[in-house]
């Protein structure tokens, strides 16, 4: 696994004919990085040439890249990606580019290859496929080898350029600021794309690889936090709606957040798989044309209470010491009170109202 | 107008021409009568199946028939007709049927306590519309082991089933005080309700350990009221079981089934609905406290 991981990086190659000539350099680094070459790992310091097929490494560290067309690539802690193939020719349509996240997070700003030909193009992560023109965004993939991407703005603010992200079975395209996707498995469409209400400053903070010298006053600090809790309303708002209590299922909440801690990225992957599992739910009512609150879809193990189609009626099923069974209309308004030996359960079907059940039980 | 009656037994039968177009009075006290059979065909209307109107001048009382081993069909067809009965059986097999509208019945089986209603059958079928039945069912002894069928096919129809109950009763015209019936038991009851039609009422009471009941309801605005009690010696499987199934709008349904024991089992299905400004409702209670409401 390890080795389709560090198989699937980041890599950038010139020419072949030229694979062992200069590409880039590295521009800026903190802590703890490496360069590895044919099997060998070179400390990664300040001007140290990169050339084809290099992986590229941190530990507890942050490395920043420039290739020839003035791309910029940063990767933060805990990060790998190998160059596979990098082609620059003033003539757009003689350029290349092969990229291949392995893990962690990194930033890449295209240079002159945005104006390359989208199919001389093909950055790849172990679960999508990623075809850039003109553009500034993120990569995230964590230990499982899920994918988040964020297309981030231009100077103007206006979006950087144009991402199609790709898996086996679809695609999706990022094309406004800030868009995001996550892709959990290659046999698995992409997200929906999303908006994320973030700033470039926090991308920026996120991505700096050589720290501030002076020690941020503690004032500063909060200010900077609060600056971000935007992102967390983000995250709240997106589910408000679909989660009863969104805080307790999401593991990361406003608490969580460290500007200098970048991990927040892959726990955004979490938040992604869980509006995506919420809105599967809804496709699912919508499909069976019913919608109920007080209870899951499924077997509830707070309620224990099955809810659940069979034919063109809505089974509620309820069986611990007591047994008590409701197969309604899938498009009728049900209220239904359940009390089962002082367990109390409100149930709302289709927003409830047409007709009234109520069950004692003891 | 045809009258056809068939007794096996003492038989006492009057007729009198006043308050009614048609009255048969039948009073067959002896005890230990066996194999009666009964077969009645009233047509027309404002006809009359009662006990002997000589000491009240009414017919408001009821015939009285003893006997085990009973077939009595009785078939009514018309309207405004009356049928009061107080019948002491078991092992017995009823089959009456209703043609008409706003025909009455008031019975009670085993009100004096000398026979068990044990393995009897009955088969209630109503055509019609506005009819008001109240019967008592084993009301001075055990009704264990019995079948009741009902086929009801009208509108506005009142039906008050009291099997073994703890109602108390001390005469015809006073159903609610009229004999203690406590110790008295319906044990392994299986009751049928078939309901097509609209605006039917239907109450009934069970005292049992053991009792199923199907219901196949379609129409609308029907209302059922059905409280099953004393099944807390049940031992095993279910106590009170009810399958209710619903094909109609607008339905109050509620289901009392009072014990002790977690074996109660009540499974309701529905095609039909209210709406928000008629609702339908449901109100299930599985309780042993007898003081829990909807």
């Amino acid at each position: 696994m390890e080795q389709m991981r560090l198989f699937a990086l980041f890599s950038l190659v010139l020419v072949p004919s030229l694979a062992s000539a200069n590409i880039g350099s590295v521009t800026d680094v903190f802590g703890t990085a490496a360069v590895f070459r044919e099997a060998k790992e070179n400390t990664a310091v300040l001007d140290f040439d990169i050339e084809s097929y290099d992986d590229v490494r941190t530990a507890a560290g942050r490395i920043e890249l420039k290739f020839l067309d003035d791309s910029v690539l940063k990767l933060t802690e805990h990060s790998e990606i190998i160059i596979d193939e990098f082609i620059y020719d003033p003539d757009p349509t003689k350029s290349k580019l092969a990229l291949n996240f392995a893990s962690g997070t990194a930033r890449f700003i295209t240079g002159a290859l945005g104006t390359i030909d989208k199919d001389n193009i093909k950055i790849t992560t172990p679960t999508a496929e990623i075809a850039i023109r003109g553009t500034d965004f993120t990569a995230t993939v964590d230990e499982l080898g899920r994918t988040l991407i964020i297309l981030l703005p231009d100077e103007f603010g206006d979006a950087s350029g144009e991402i199609v992200v790709s898996s086996m079975m679809g695609q999706v395209t990022l094309n406004k600021p800030y868009q995001a996707t996550t892709v959990s498995l290659m046999e698995k469409e992409p997200s929906s794309p999303k908006i994320l209400d973030i700033t470039l400053g926090l991308i920026d903070n996120l991505l700096i690889v050589s720290p501030p010298k002076e020690v941020i006053k503690e004032e500063e600090l909060v200010e900077k936090t609060e600056s971000i809790l935007d992102f967390n309303d983000l995250e709240v708002e997106l589910l408000e709606d679909e989660l009863d209590n969104p805080e307790e299922n999401l593991e990361f909440t406003e608490l969580d957040i460290d500007l200098l801690d970048v991990d927040f990225l892959r726990d955004l992957l979490d938040v992604f798989e869980e509006i995506d599992r919420e809105e599967e739910e809804d496709v699912l009512q919508e499909e069976g044309a019913f919608s109920v609150q007080g209870t899951k879809v499924g077997f509830d193990s707070t309620t224990q209470i099955s809810t659940f189609m069979q034919g063109q009626q809505v089974v509620l099923q309820r069986q611990v010491e007591n047994m008590a069974r409701l197969e309604l209309m899938q498009t009728t308004g049900y209220t239904i009170k359940l009390d089962d030996n002082g367990e109390r359960f409100n149930i709302i079907l289709n927003k409830g109202g047409d007709v009234y059940i109520t069950i004692v039980q003891e | 107008m045809k009258r056809s009656l068939l007794l096996l037994g003492a038989l006492f039968i009057a007729s009198s021409a006043y308050a009614a177009d048609n009255q048969i009075y039948i009073q067959q006290t002896t005890t230990g009568t066996t194999n009666t059979q009964i077969d009645i065909e009233q047509l027309g209307s404002g006809n009359v199946v009662a006990g002997d109107t000589s000491a009240t001048g009414t017919v408001n009382n009821a015939m009285l028939l003893n006997s085990s081993n009973m077939v009595f069909n009785l078939d009514q067809i018309g309207d405004l007709n009356f049928f009061r009965a107080d019948i002491n059986s078991n092992t017995s097999d009823f089959n009456f049927s209703w043609t008409g509208s706003n025909n009455e019945l008031v019975g009670q089986w085993n009100p004096s306590g000398t026979y068990d209603i044990d393995t009897t059958d009955w088969d209630n079928t109503i055509l019609g519309g506005n009819n008001d039945q109240t019967i008592n069912y084993g009301v001075g002894a055990d009704a264990s082991d019995g079948t009741v069928n009902w086929y009801i096919n009208g509108s506005d129809n009142s039906i008050t089933f009291n099997a073994a109950t703890a109602v108390t009763h001390t005469g015809l015209n006073s159903w609610n005080s009229m004999g203690s019936i406590s110790a008295a038991d319906s044990s392994n009851m299986s009751l049928d309700w078939d309901i097509n039609g609209s605006n039917n009422t239907i109450n009934a009471i069970i005292n049992s350990q053991y009792v199923t009941q199907d219901w196949d309801i379609t129409g609308s605005h029907n209302e059922i009221d059905y409280v099953g009690i004393n099944n807390s010696g049940a031992s095993s499987g279910n106590g009170h079981s009810s399958t209710i199934s619903v094909t109609g709008s607008y339905w109050d349904i509620g289901v009392y089934q009072s014990s002790t024991g977690n074996n109660d089992y009540l499974n309701f299905s529905t095609t039909g609905s209210g709406t928000s400004g008629t609702n339908a409702t449901l109100c299930i209670i599985q309780s042993g406290s007898g003081s829990v409401t909807c």
